[in-house]
């Protein structure tokens, strides 16, 4: 069988994060969206099609402050091991990771969640999880969702 | 709900929008919480009702396989039966009568109705990755690994199209166990004494 389903560019599907039982994913056919719900053993699909979706709402979450604080508090904490007894190379060994997550998840920008909603769902989806990325998933929806929804030309008759 | 009002999604108020609107970025008038949104050409689209299959008029007209008091309006791209406005149900660029979904869909033939599959060669590879762990057991869990990995060779596998890479996995990690299981089997019976 064909491979149809793919990443949307710029987006990826939301694989990344904390999510040991079961992780959605989304990904991109022709003629619409894949969330797909997937535990080890099992896969799940809800299908959104382009021409079916009426709206996007973003809402903006405390995900970037809340890795902030963790982030820089776990840093924190080994880098205060340095005084008490860790050397120094340890330190630094075991700091960037936490420090690097830290600068990323400042970089990233603040996170957010998504609804995609049609004339009898409201799905959330798995991606994109932060602001940034909002803007080419909504530019790619409506490349997509044009294309399934002409423009009526016609004229009205005289 | 109308075609242009917007649900806020935190105190469901609804909001008009109007035609032709893009985004919305502001606060809802009723709770005042931030509200983001982003609309597309479906959302100022009148909702479509289902056509209503017409009566048969004339009795040479053609009519409906399954409602034969009801006007044909197509023929069913799958079994090739005149259908009725009601009995043609649209699935991409097909239209389908009821018994070839049914069918389609219980023997996985139209893909976009698949809603769940079951990924049997993850389970081959845990069994395996389980009898590693719980080496006890193995002796029970390889040939499991290898049952399943042969039953649903077939099976379809994920939908974004894995290929058979984790069958051959297990099937290999299972040989080489039951194997080793065959040679300490051996040097029980074979050399008793020997420690």
């Amino acid at each position: 069988m064909p491979k149809i389903y793919k990443k949307i560019p710029g987006i990826g599907s939301g694989a990344a994060g904390f999510r040991p039982a079961a992780r959605a994913r989304l990904f991109t056919a022709p003629d619409h969206l894949l969330i797909m719900q997937s535990t080890f053993f099992t896969e799940e699909y809800k299908r959104v099609f382009f021409r079916d979706i009426r709206y996007i709402d973003v809402r903006q979450t405390n995900g970037q402050i809340w890795m902030a604080v963790v982030s820089a508090i776990l840093t924190l904490l080994i880098a205060l091991l340095y005084f008490v007894s860790l050397p120094a190379i340890a330190t630094v060994i075991f700091c960037t990771p936490f420090a690097v997550w830290f600068i990323l998840n400042l970089y990233f920008g603040p996170t957010c969640k998504c609804y995609i909603s049609t004339n009898v769902q409201t799905l959330q989806l798995p991606a994109p999880g932060r602001m940034k990325k909002v803007a080419t998933l909504i530019a790619y929806i409506r490349t997509q969702a044009a294309a399934f929804n002409p423009v009526d030309t016609s004229q009205p008759a005289a | 709900m109308s075609a242009s009002t917007f649900p806020c999604p935190q105190c469901q108020a609804a909001i008009a929008i109007d035609p032709g609107t893009d985004e919305i970025d502001s606060t809802c008038p009723q709770c005042a919480k931030p509200i983001e949104a982003f609309f597309f050409p479906a959302f100022f689209r009148p909702t479509e009702i289902g056509k209503a299959a017409s009566e048969l008029i004339d009795q040479t007209e053609a009519s409906c396989f399954y409602h034969p008091q009801k006007q044909a309006m197509r023929v069913c791209d799958g079994c090739g039966r005149m259908i009725c406005a009601l009995c043609s149900i649209e699935l991409g660029a097909e239209h389908l009568c009821p018994n070839c979904l049914a069918s389609g869909k219980k023997k996985g033939k139209i893909t976009t109705l698949e809603d769940t599959r079951t990924r049997y060669d993850n389970i081959a590879l845990s069994l395996v990755g389980l009898s590693i762990v719980v080496y006890f057991f193995s002796i029970f869990l390889a040939p499991a690994a290898i049952y399943i990995a042969i039953r649903h060779w077939k099976s379809p596998g994920s939908i974004l199209g894995s290929g058979k890479t984790r069958y051959v996995i297990a099937i290999l990690l299972a040989v080489a166990i039951l194997l080793f299981w065959a040679f300490v089997i051996a040097e029980i019976i074979f050399h008793p004494g020997k420690k």
